[in-house]
């Protein structure tokens, strides 16, 4: 009756519309098309938004649809299964008998090849798990097995006494004459004693830190050779060595060719009389001694020995 | 007042009053007779032209429960009052969309069907 143009605007959907389109949106929730019949028609675009699952579900219900549904399998076909469906198409062009079928042969197919993919990755994502695990930090109570990186000969207990007494030295000595390196360099001389190894040397003296160190250049020639040559020193300082006064001014009378002492003697003499002096009989004592100047330089010889454990 | 709906002129000054219809279930809903003639298969069936029993006593019965001739109602005041001349808005889809609750809408599809004739083209 009316125009057609005045229509559009104004036609309202049919309640039909309204309620296929509220329909539409909740193909889950429906159970059943119910008992009556419906044309296909009208249910159309219902079943049309329906899931597989759903459209098989009322099918079986209401058995009458099967007769037209087939379009619908197609198209789920189709849409589910591209690249399955295009396998298809490409090596056979007969529609199958049943699209229903069809649609679920390709779901299983779907779904072993999901399941093959699937557990392949699951196993190259184990194993990668494996290996990270394996490089990872664990905690243990356990010691692990101790590495044998130096020393294939090295005794299996290195921590006996001996050598346990030996290293503690080591330390020390080098740490005590790390200290005393750093102040100013003239010190270099001190470090030098005679004949000694510093390797055996365990002296308890360097408890005395309070020992203020002043380089002390005169000559002794005749003592410094090595303390077993006690032919060469001159009687007094062996003498002296109660009296501490006096060594410092032996040598100037003994040898009076040899320079002046330029240091106060009463005190270098206090200092040397806390370690024993230039008494040959100990050894351990002439560390402290300040060497002669031509034998701390003398190269490779334990002057070296001494400042090298400044590491 | 003024409807689209042309009757006969007997029954001219019958356009403004009530019809009844009634559900399966008891209930009865009162609609003008414009209204109801919006579907086509009512109309018919309360025209006087006709002589069922329904046009006499200006009831229509639908067998369906009470909720879904509610909503049978709902629409045909909703689609009279749409085409009628009042209002010359456009109508959002989803206003009558909410209307129906899902529970109803299977069996509101099934009776609108069954009133089709005209509800999608009447007028």
């Amino acid at each position: 009756m009316m125009p057609e143009a005045e229509d559009q605007s104004r036609r309202l959907p049919t309640l039909v519309t309204y309620c296929q389109r509220v329909l539409s949106t909740y193909t889950d929730s429906i159970s059943s098309l119910g008992d009556d019949a419906i044309r296909y028609d009208v249910i159309k675009p219902v079943l049309e938004c329906c899931s597989a699952d759903t459209l098989l579900h009322l099918e079986r219900s209401s058995p009458y649809l099967e007769n037209d549904t087939s379009e619908i399998w197609q198209r789920l076909c189709w849409k589910t299964f591209p690249l399955l469906a295009e396998q298809y198409l490409q090596e056979g062009s007969e529609a199958p008998e049943s699209w229903r079928e069809q649609f679920f042969l390709l779901r299983e197919a779907e779904a072993k090849r999901l399941e093959l993919v699937g557990s392949r990755l699951r196993i190259q994502r184990m194993e990668a798990d494996e290996r990270k695990k394996e490089r990872e930090v664990k905690i243990t109570d356990r010691l692990p097995p101790p590495k044998r990186a130096r020393g294939w000969g090295a005794p299996s207990q290195p921590k006996t006494l001996f050598q346990k007494t030996k290293n503690e030295a080591t330390k020390f000595r080098s740490s005590m004459y790390t200290a005393r390196l750093l102040p100013p360099k003239r010190q270099r001389t001190l470090h030098s004693s005679p004949s000694l190894k510093p390797a055996t040397s365990g002296p308890s003296e360097p408890t005395k830190s309070m020992v203020t160190v002043k380089t002390v250049t005169y000559k002794r020639p005749s003592i410094l050779p090595a303390p077993p040559q006690s032919s060469g020193r001159p009687p007094t300082p062996s003498v002296s060595v109660p009296a501490p006064p006096k060594l410092a001014a032996s040598p100037p009378s003994a040898h009076s060719s040899n320079p002046l002492p330029t240091v106060q003697s009463p005190s270098t003499g206090e200092q040397r009389s806390f370690k024993p002096p230039i008494n040959k009989k100990d050894p351990m004592a002439s560390l402290f001694m300040p060497k002669h100047r031509t034998l701390s330089q003398l190269p490779g010889q334990n002057s070296n020995a001494r400042i090298m454990p400044t590491r | 007042m003024s409807n689209d709906v042309q009757m006969n002129d007997s029954c001219a000054e019958k356009q403004d009053d009530w019809v009844k219809i009634t559900s399966s279930d008891g209930y009865s809903f009162l609609v003008k007779r414009s209204v109801a003639a919006i579907s086509g298969t009512l109309k018919n069936m309360l025209s006087e032209d006709s002589s069922f029993r329904e046009a006499i006593a200006n009831t229509c019965p639908i067998s369906e429960r009470a909720a879904v001739v509610e909503k049978v109602c709902e629409y045909m005041t909703f689609k009279a009052y749409y085409e009628g001349p009042g209002s010359k808005e456009g109508v959002d889809v989803n206003e009558f969309t909410e209307r129906i609750p899902p529970e109803v809408a299977l069996e509101l599809l099934l009776a609108a069907d069954y009133l089709e004739g005209v509800l999608d083209s009447s007028l």
